[in-house]
């Protein structure tokens, strides 16, 4: 897969560029880093979908189909993302190749131009954002926060997740509340646009046939307008939080028992602990069915979940403290390493070979290094490196999740 | 080996009949690190009634399909699915109404990983540990699905719907009806239908097709028994069995699937065919450019968005709406309002541009292999190669597509699932 191109288009916007024809299809990114806040999140988390219903060009939804229908059925989708105390919020996008459209013409420029009208030039009503807009996508931020809660409470290491950072930004869904984005009038909204738009962040992506120059040649022309006041600055990642007891939580769990348990690493994303935390956890994975560890990069969480039987929940907490210790000392086999190592590689060989998980990657904010870069810091990840990383780790929240019982087969 | 090129799509597609009856198919990825296998099976959720050669019919429960496929996945200890995902690879299993697919992909010792599947699927251990195992599995997916209010309200317009007994049924399973079925019943569905003649198998990535094929040759039984045939009527279009139903669920908002039935899918390209004609007019009727779109919006009825598409399976085919509403059957009086206008009209440019659209959005599938294997599949068990669709979708006119409108989208041939959160409170 060839490299990332990182492009600085004007202050405080960057793109990454991806050239490759392996794809059928261009994929783009638009994203506006801020400070997840709790007083604006349901705000930010608002404008993405009162933007997406239409443009000064195209200002209604009907229009706007429309223009996707004529970029050969592109796709530009609202979307809104947490990255440790970062808030990503704006639209990702996919048009057919070029080659394979029926008459083969361009759609670079075209495509960026949507994407930069989406963003700077929405339709409005007296020279503000319409109030019509703003109730349709309070009704479909409403059904995502829904979604959020249902997805909580099927997927125990959401729930730790939120437990863990309930007293820090990274806490805040990046989605808002439904009772402050209830609250949110068109006046206070458009404000905030404008200083969205002032005072972000802006990371651009775009994976497809057309060379970096020419990609950054359309992102600059489609954002042409956009102000900036002052420089963009992103809060450092809160990473080195010590727990200072362990808190342990009860949460009633619609079937089977489960057990969570919140660890910090204390490092953050690009860390050089990253590949070995990787490893670590691919080698907590495979320990046993129906463990799960995973890691939160950006903000320096390990996330473990375990199939328990019911009562016996501090036992099983025992078992896996003492499955932690194992590691730490470096007690597992060579075989266990290579494997840990190998579902890791297959991960990161994986994401090379989908548009979507490449966008995942290097969005919304992009790594130092490529999967293959880190795939190669992976390989070369040894049993003390393993253990050096297990070491670090800090226990800081357990989560217990008895089942209501009388639901199991 | 049948060598074809579809330079529309920029695809080369290998295919070749094994000896035994299994039809292979093999895509070509360059570039492609990852190796990607599909099998399906054509045996799912609508298959309860079968005959075999000279005998008389049987029956399957609900659920048997689904149980089994949990059975030869993840039933038991060195289950072959979970050491190939112990060793890092992506496998899986699903059941459709129509077929139950096995996937595997990975990037190393993809010819390993292979046979260890295909293995698998011809060398099934059948035990009661294993069945009860398996029982676990399946009832955790169903309760998913039960709990899930997006899934349960297309489960309930497939009841309502249709009255031929298998499609109504192919979401019909429950716990009780999973737990009564024996490991016999379990054998007994695996020899009907689990034999290569009623399999077809799909392999992408940088491979050589040669290869691949004497691989499969290795594994596969030299021979087979003629699958059993499955019974079913087709769906006959029109009334609808039932106008619709509602239950309760946790949710927080009321949520609808409307569907209108159609004709069940012909064999061969006409059934691609009939396919594309369907969900150009699911786009036609309620894509993101369409009045009854903006008409719903206008009114409040759907604000967070609405799905349309049309599906089909042996037998039966549906258009369907669905999203979430306050007041779904003014949704329904609507959509049946705006098709009324639609199909009296012609408007060849807007036409041409949701053509162009449907088009555009195909090709972005090809970059999804899975995706891509299991159209190939169905294509294989319909009759058709799914990769002909680039060349049909250019002679598909308005008027076909705006007659189908004028035959589904119908008062009568219509049903309305509902689910409303419990206790009434929206």
């Amino acid at each position: 897969m060839p490299q990332p191109v990182r492009i600085s288009l004007m202050p405080g916007v960057w793109l990454t560029a991806i050239q490759t024809r392996k794809f059928k299809s261009s994929r783009w990114s638009l994203r506006l880093l801020t400070p997840l806040r709790r007083e604006t999140a349901s705000m930010t988390a608002l404008l993405p979908r009162v933007l997406r219903q239409g443009t000064a060009r195209e200002p209604d939804g009907q229009r706007l189909g429309a223009a996707l229908e004529r970029l050969c059925g592109g796709t530009a989708v609202p979307t809104v993302q947490r990255a440790g105390e970062i808030q990503a919020a704006g639209f990702q996008a996919a048009f057919p190749a070029d080659a394979l459209t029926p008459d083969g013409g361009s759609t670079l420029r075209r495509a960026a131009e949507l994407l930069g009208d989406l963003l700077l030039r929405p339709a409005t009503r007296n020279g503000r954002l319409r109030g019509d807009y703003l109730d349709r996508a309070r009704e479909s931020l409403f059904a995502a926060l829904e979604r959020e809660r249902y997805e909580e409470a099927r997927d125990p290491v959401l729930r730790l997740r939120r437990e863990m950072c309930a007293a820090e930004p990274a806490g805040i869904s990046p989605l808002g509340d439904a009772k402050r984005a209830a609250a949110i009038r068109v006046g206070r909204l458009d404000r905030h646009y404008r200083a969205w738009l002032e005072e972000s962040w802006l990371e651009l992506y775009y994976c497809g046939a057309a060379e970096p120059d020419r990609a950054a040649q359309a992102w600059t022309e489609a954002l042409m307008g956009l102000p900036r006041r002052g420089r963009a600055e992103l809060p450092e990642p809160q990473v080195d939080v010590h727990p200072k007891e362990v808190r342990t939580v009860q949460v009633p769990a619609a079937r089977g028992d489960r057990l969570a348990l919140g660890f910090r690493t204390l490092t953050g994303a690009d860390s050089p602990d990253e590949p070995a935390l990787l490893v670590l956890c691919a080698l907590f994975t495979g320990l046993e069915d129906g463990l799960c560890a995973q890691l939160d990069r950006h903000k320096g969480l390990l996330l473990v979940s375990a199939d328990t039987e019911s009562g016996r929940m501090d036992e099983r907490q025992a078992e896996l403290l003492a499955q932690l210790e194992r590691l730490r000392d470096g007690a597992f086999s060579p075989g266990a390493l290579e494997r840990a190592r190998g579902a890791v590689t297959e991960r990161l060989r994986g994401a090379q070979d989908s548009p979507e998980a490449l966008m995942r990657y290097y969005t919304p904010l992009p790594p130092r290094i490529s999967p293959e870069e880190l795939e190669a810091l992976v390989q070369e990840t040894g049993r003390a490196d393993v253990a050096r990383a297990a070491e670090r780790l800090e226990l800081d929240t357990v989560c217990q999740f008895p089942g209501r019982g009388g639901e199991e087969v | 080996m049948e060598r074809r090129e579809f330079p529309r799509l920029g695809e080369v597609c290998y295919f070749h009949r094994l000896e035994n009856g299994l039809p292979v198919y093999i895509v070509p990825k360059p570039g492609y690190v990852r190796r990607y296998a599909t099998l399906a099976v054509f045996c799912g959720g609508m298959h309860r009634r079968f005959s075999r050669a000279g005998a008389p019919s049987e029956e399957l429960p609900s659920g048997a399909a689904c149980l089994l496929a949990h059975m030869i996945s993840a039933g038991g200890e060195g289950s072959a699915l979970r050491a190939l995902a112990a060793a890092g690879v992506s496998a899986g299993v699903r059941t459709a109404p129509d077929v139950t697919v096995y996937h595997i992909s990975c990037t190393q010792s993809f010819s390993s990983h292979l046979r260890t599947l295909l293995r698998a699927l011809t060398t099934p251990q059948f035990s009661s540990d294993r069945v009860a195992e398996a029982l676990r599995g399946a009832a955790a997916e169903l309760d998913g699905r039960e709990k899930d209010p997006r899934a349960a309200v297309c489960d309930h317009l497939l009841r309502v719907l249709y009255s031929q007994r298998p499609i109504s049924e192919s979401r019909s399973d429950t716990r009780a009806s999973l737990s009564h079925i024996s490991v016999q019943t379990l054998a007994r569905c695996y020899d009907a239908l689990y034999c290569p003649g009623n399999m077809a198998l799909c392999i992408a990535g940088e491979v050589d097709p040669h290869q691949m094929i004497a691989l499969a040759r290795m594994i596969l039984p030299e021979s087979s028994a003629p699958p059993a045939r499955p019974e079913w009527e087709d769906e006959v279009p029109g009334r609808a069995a039932q106008a619709g139903c509602t239950v309760e669920m946790d949710t927080a908002r009321p949520r609808f699937c409307l569907g209108f039935k159609a004709s069940a899918p012909a064999r061969g390209s006409e059934g691609l065919r009939q396919l594309l004609v369907g969900q150009l007019a699911a786009q036609l009727l309620a894509g993101e450019s369409s009045p009854l779109r903006a008409r719903l919006y206008a009114e409040g009825l759907t604000e967070a968005g609405i799905d349309a598409r049309y599906q089909s399976c042996p037998g039966a085919a549906v258009l369907t709406l669905a999203g979430e509403s306050p007041n779904p059957e003014r949704v329904r009086a609507l959509v049946l309002e705006e098709a009324q206008a639609l199909a009296g009209q012609t408007e060849p440019e807007r036409f041409a541009r949701v053509r162009r659209a449907a088009y555009g959005r195909r090709l972005l599938e090809l970059d999804r292999p899975d995706v891509t294997a299991l159209r190939l599949l169905r294509g294989c068990f319909g009759g058709y190669h799914d990769y002909e669709w680039a060349d049909l979708y250019p002679t598909i006119g308005e008027e076909e597509v705006l007659a189908f409108l004028r035959r589904v989208v119908r008062e009568e041939g219509s049903s309305l699932s509902v689910v409303r959160p419990r206790g009434g409170t929206v």
